[in-house]
């Protein structure tokens, strides 16, 4: 299972990678409308999924209680993301016209997104660790 | 209020961030700190969510299925702090599990609070406590696979109840059909034709846009009839791929001239043509545009302005019909220009702007260098509207229309749309007057009251909007509901012919809602729960923006079968579109995969 564990953390930095690049394709599709952005909103979607799994995958692998928090990190930014928007447009930002505060709200965003990054590349690090430990033969895996 | 619907949404997203963190961190020397500011940041949510709850009850009880256990565990975690010992563990789990699901509530639930939602957000806390409870491995097993099996179950029978069928008749049956509401059958007075067709055009500042346009320009043709007129419009569709419509936006034509694909007939598809007869009653401004694939077909330049004439002779007056629009590429025009535009107006002449928002979101207009009135929105005349100065502006909702009065001074007027002083129109010769720094209108208090027509209602419904996670159309995205559905799902509301129908509307998310009704004007009675106290409103779009709460009014006098939605049309294509049927009212129209049909 910490095997398992190994590729759904895997997975989630690829997601989250996928989904840097999807902004990219957002950003500077030409023209630009709000149809430019479809593919980012997917992958938030996808990002949720996969974080989802790598949760319940953490916790069948029996990772331990910080551990899984840390999987389940990047769900809470990726929530988080969403509640950027939401406030930005409670301030008075829309699709049309966003300047000022609801501008400076929404863009973090990008740094939000970085964090979802960190978080997820540490998941991946703990999982690693969680696996080489399950080699060598901790005494868990006795018991388990 | 949106102020503290922001304010509650971060308290509960740092809430349940520092509840989450509380737990892993209790034997840490951050642990303490961490617990201090998660209770304090409980307590200030505590206080917002009082304050939510004054603005009525639709706010309340998703807020508080979590926040009342979460202030007990809060207090129960303060006191622990406050004896200088450590909170209990099973404390801190169900703090943190309670301030997640909070969120949850927020984002799945909402109004009203649903047995099934209550399962999906604690369910999983649940059979979490129970599998940690149970000694038996193979139970354990069974709780979570059955547990699992039941998450996966509705999970699939809630995408799959989304999808659209291949034809989703929604008022078939017995009784009077919308394809035979229609317009007097006699000879036209006056005859237009409409074709809408594919063109790239060129802006006034050289700028082109790839558009669908009726009759190749932008905006469409401008409509001007006189009252009782009985007007013919011929509409061809000389598209590529794309079914057209004419939907008379604010004009309250028979159900079946209204134009809306899948309701009222079926979408002209392209070669195809429909003629279109109304008899044009009401003097005012008004718009159309093509209601298939009208988030997409009204963004790319299917609209254009209708003005209907008061009867007999006009004193000389200027009239300049002038819509905003905002193009898919940024592009926003008034008129027809996306430049400063000059006219020479003679000093003392009477001159009336009929400012149209054809766009998505309200623009902010400013006018300047003379006083005026508002003298009509949405087409109807204000009572005693009092003069205004540049230091208040108008905020023009989506879909909305005012008519801006003045007599012509000596110096310049200008209009200002959205700050941007180097655009706009200048009316008159010299200098472009200043902007000052405006307040908003309230149209509420704006001109002289005057009784209104309902006495009791015979219906009354309450639509409460909100944002959430539910499947359209089988794929899952932060969807925009009324009462916690998305069309096709969303009850419409019922009516019989003569009723006078009550309506409240409650915002609870944080996107404004110009929410229009077709067919039909409402009268406005109160918002906020402060009653209307300047003219009487009849509009046929009102912008619900964050937190609030409007009543409206409106007399079931035009049999049918309406829509009823907010023309921010892309979030009436995320779901948020409803119907008022007529008790009676039949539409052989249908919506689904293989009818030509996509409303919004």
């Amino acid at each position: 299972m910490r095997k398992v564990f190994v590729v759904s953390s895997t997975l989630v930095v690829i997601v989250v990678l996928t989904q840097f690049y999807l902004a990219g394709v957002g950003g500077f599709s030409r023209p630009a409308t709000t149809d430019s952005w479809t593919a980012h909103r997917a992958g938030a979607l996808a990002v949720m999924v996969v974080v989802l799994i790598d949760i319940v995958v953490a916790a069948l692998a029996r990772a331990g209680g910080r551990i899984v928090a840390f999987a389940a990190l990047p769900l809470g930014l990726v929530v988080l993301q969403f509640v950027l928007v939401a406030l930005s447009n409670a301030l008075g930002g829309s699709q049309d016209d966003r300047t000022g505060l609801p501008l400076y709200v929404v863009a973090l965003h990008v740094l939000n997104g970085l964090a979802i990054l960190g978080a997820a590349v540490t998941g991946l690090r703990n999982a690693r660790r969680l696996a080489a430990g399950a080699v060598t033969g901790s005494p868990r895996i006795h018991t388990a | 209020m949106s102020v503290v619907l922001v304010l509650d949404l971060l308290l509960m997203v740092v809430s349940a961030g520092l509840w989450v963190a509380a737990w892993p961190l209790r034997d840490t020397r951050a642990g303490t700190p961490v617990l201090i500011a998660a209770v304090l940041a409980t307590v200030a949510r505590v206080a917002v969510v009082v304050v939510l709850g004054r603005a009525g009850w639709w706010f309340l009880p998703d807020r508080l299925v979590t926040a009342v256990p979460l202030t007990l565990a809060a207090v129960v975690a303060g006191i622990a702090v406050t004896r200088r010992r450590k909170a209990a563990v099973p404390v801190l789990i169900i703090a943190a599990y309670l301030a997640v699901a909070g969120l949850a509530m927020q984002l799945v639930v909402g109004y009203p609070v649903t047995a099934g939602g209550l399962v999906a957000v604690l369910g999983p806390g649940a059979v979490a406590l129970l599998v940690w409870r149970l000694r038996a491995r193979t139970a354990r097993i069974a709780v979570m696979a059955a547990a699992a099996v039941a998450l996966l179950a509705a999970g699939v029978t809630a995408a799959a109840g989304s999808r659209l069928p291949d034809r989703l008749d929604h008022h078939a049956g017995h009784g009077v059909s919308v394809a035979d509401l229609r317009g007097p059958d006699r000879p036209p007075t006056r005859s237009f034709t409409l074709t809408a067709r594919a063109a790239v055009v060129t802006l006034p500042s050289g700028k082109t846009v790839d558009a669908w346009t009726f009759n190749g320009s932008l905006p469409g043709p401008e409509l001007r009839v006189t009252r009782g007129d009985l007007v013919e419009v011929i509409l061809r569709n000389e598209l590529p791929d794309t079914g057209v419509t004419l939907h008379w936006h604010g004009y309250d034509v028979p159900a079946g001239e209204d134009g809306v694909a899948g309701v009222t007939q079926d979408a002209v598809p392209p070669g195809g043509t429909f003629t279109y007869r109304f008899v044009a009653e009401d003097a005012g401004t008004y718009w159309y545009h093509s209601h298939e694939l009208s988030s997409t077909a009204v963004r790319r330049g299917l609209y254009g302005t209708l003005v209907v004439d008061p009867a007999g002779a006009r004193p000389a007056e200027t009239d300049l019909v002038l819509p905003v629009h905002r193009f898919g590429g940024g592009v926003t025009v008034l008129g027809g220009s996306d430049r400063r535009e000059t006219r020479d107006v003679p000093a003392g002449r009477p001159v009336r702007l009929r400012l149209i928002n054809t766009g998505n979101n309200a623009h902010r207009v400013a006018v300047s260098g003379t006083p005026y009135t508002v003298g009509a929105i949405d087409g109807r005349d204000l009572n005693g509207p009092t003069p205004l100065t540049a230091e208040t502006t108008l905020r023009l909702p989506a879909g909305g229309r005012y008519d801006v009065l003045f007599t012509m001074p000596a110096g310049a007027v200008h209009v200002m749309v959205d700050g941007r002083e180097s655009e706009g129109l200048l009316l008159g010769a010299g200098a472009a007057p200043p902007h000052p720094d405006g307040t908003e209108l309230d149209i509420t208090r704006y001109g002289r009251p005057a009784p209104g027509p309902f006495g009791r209602y015979d219906k009354d419904y309450t639509l409460v909007l909100d944002r959430l996670i539910r499947f359209l159309d089988g794929v899952p995205g932060y969807a925009y509901t009324v009462n916690g559905d998305v069309y096709p799902d969303i009850a419409p509301l019922m009516v019989d012919e003569g009723d006078a129908v009550r309506t409240t509307v409650v915002n609870r998310g944080t996107d404004s809602h110009p929410m229009h009704l077709h067919g039909h004007h409402v009268l406005v009675l109160s918002r906020n729960g402060r009653p209307v106290s300047g003219s009487p409103l009849w509009l046929d779009t009102f912008d619900v923006l964050p937190g609030e709460v409007w009543q409206v009014a409106f007399r079931a006098d035009n049999p049918g079968i309406w829509l009823d939605h907010c023309h921010n049309l892309p979030h009436a294509r995320q779901g948020m579109v409803l119907h008022v049927a007529y008790r009676g009212v039949t539409s052989p129209f249908a919506v689904g995969r293989r009818t030509p049909n996509h409303p919004e």
